[in-house]
């Protein structure tokens, strides 16, 4: 019987381009997830962020150096992008309120309770940004302390640190939360 | 990038419970195979153009700036000598004066004593014929 399925060729076999695309495609899910997270639960940024990772991990691919794995250097990206975003986003709100008079709605609407999640948000805009960094990662992306220490540039003690003063910050921020055993705290 | 749990920081059971209740609540709706579709284009489009039409504003920016501190500072784009003066080029070689000045007073140099002949010849005609006449 004749194989009429067209075959992927081999990983190894494939260039560049076709490499980034199977690369792409399967972390393309996570980064965005990841800059929905850290830029506080904003769709349309959360995608601007992915998008302009990958784009600048492709054009610096000649300069990855393997030091690192590639998920976590274009990880990395992710944050820095993320944190450049948020920037920017400050100086827009600041001029925004400066001409005319009221604070721009930072944070759009997604799915669930919309209340609950822009509560978490500014919860996690309280922290520092290298707690922020690290709580994300590592408890709500799944990184491990390991990963997140590489991904961050700094030693796993500091992230353990930063970990253990994020989940108290919150803690207290949410406390009804972190009592509600219900699940349905608004 | 998969959770090790050997490697996560332990955590009290309240704790837990509340980080699995966060990772609950803030968590994006996931991309619709559309919308993904869409990005993947408008990536592979972008990651096609050509890296050299990005420098064109850089390029535009620079060359404005140029003309605009041209225009602001004339000073910034004359060549100056070291003693801090313009530079100013030499048009003719001082040997060349010096033979047009003896072309039109060889009286001057032959010691001949100067005919007035202006009543009968025009300026130009005299010093033809001071040269072609009295030389």
């Amino acid at each position: 019987m004749e194989e009429t399925a067209v075959r992927e060729p081999p990983v190894a076999e494939m260039d560049l381009e076709q490499r980034f695309r199977l690369f792409v495609g399967s972390h393309r899910e996570q980064a965005r997830r990841l800059a929905w997270r850290l830029v506080g639960g904003d769709d349309a940024a959360a995608e601007d962020v992915t998008q302009e990772a990958f784009f600048k991990a492709y054009r610096a691919l000649d300069r990855f150096r393997e030091e690192a794995s590639l998920a976590t250097w274009f990880y990395q990206i992710v944050v820095r992008q993320a944190h450049s975003y948020c920037r920017w986003r400050t100086v827009r709100q600041t001029w925004s309120a400066f001409w005319s008079g009221r604070t721009p709605d930072a944070a759009a609407p997604a799915a669930g309770d919309p209340l609950l999640r822009r509560r978490i948000a500014n919860a996690l805009a309280q922290l520092s940004r290298s707690q922020k960094d690290a709580f994300v990662l590592v408890h709500l992306e799944g990184f491990s302390v390991r990963e997140a220490a590489a991904l961050m540039e700094k030693p796993e003690g500091t992230v353990k640190s930063h970990l253990h003063r994020a989940l108290q910050t919150l803690r207290r921020e949410l406390a009804d939360l972190a009592e509600d055993t219900g699940g349905s705290a608004t | 990038m998969t959770r090790r749990r050997d490697e996560q920081p332990q955590q009290d059971a309240a704790a837990e419970q509340f980080i699995a209740r966060l990772v609950a609540h803030y968590t994006p709706t996931p991309l619709t195979p559309t919308r993904r579709v869409v990005l993947d284009e408008a990536l592979w489009a972008r990651l096609q153009r050509p890296r050299r039409m990005k420098l064109v504003p850089a390029l535009a920016t620079v060359a404005v700036g140029i003309v605009v501190a041209w225009l602001t500072f004339p000073g910034l784009f004359t060549p100056m000598s070291r003693e801090g003066e313009p530079r100013v080029s030499v048009v003719e070689a001082p040997g060349n004066v010096q033979w047009e000045y003896e072309l039109i007073y060889p009286h001057e140099f032959t010691g001949a004593a100067e005919r007035d002949d202006s009543p009968i010849l025009p300026d130009d005609y005299r010093v033809i014929a001071q040269v072609f006449l009295d030389g």
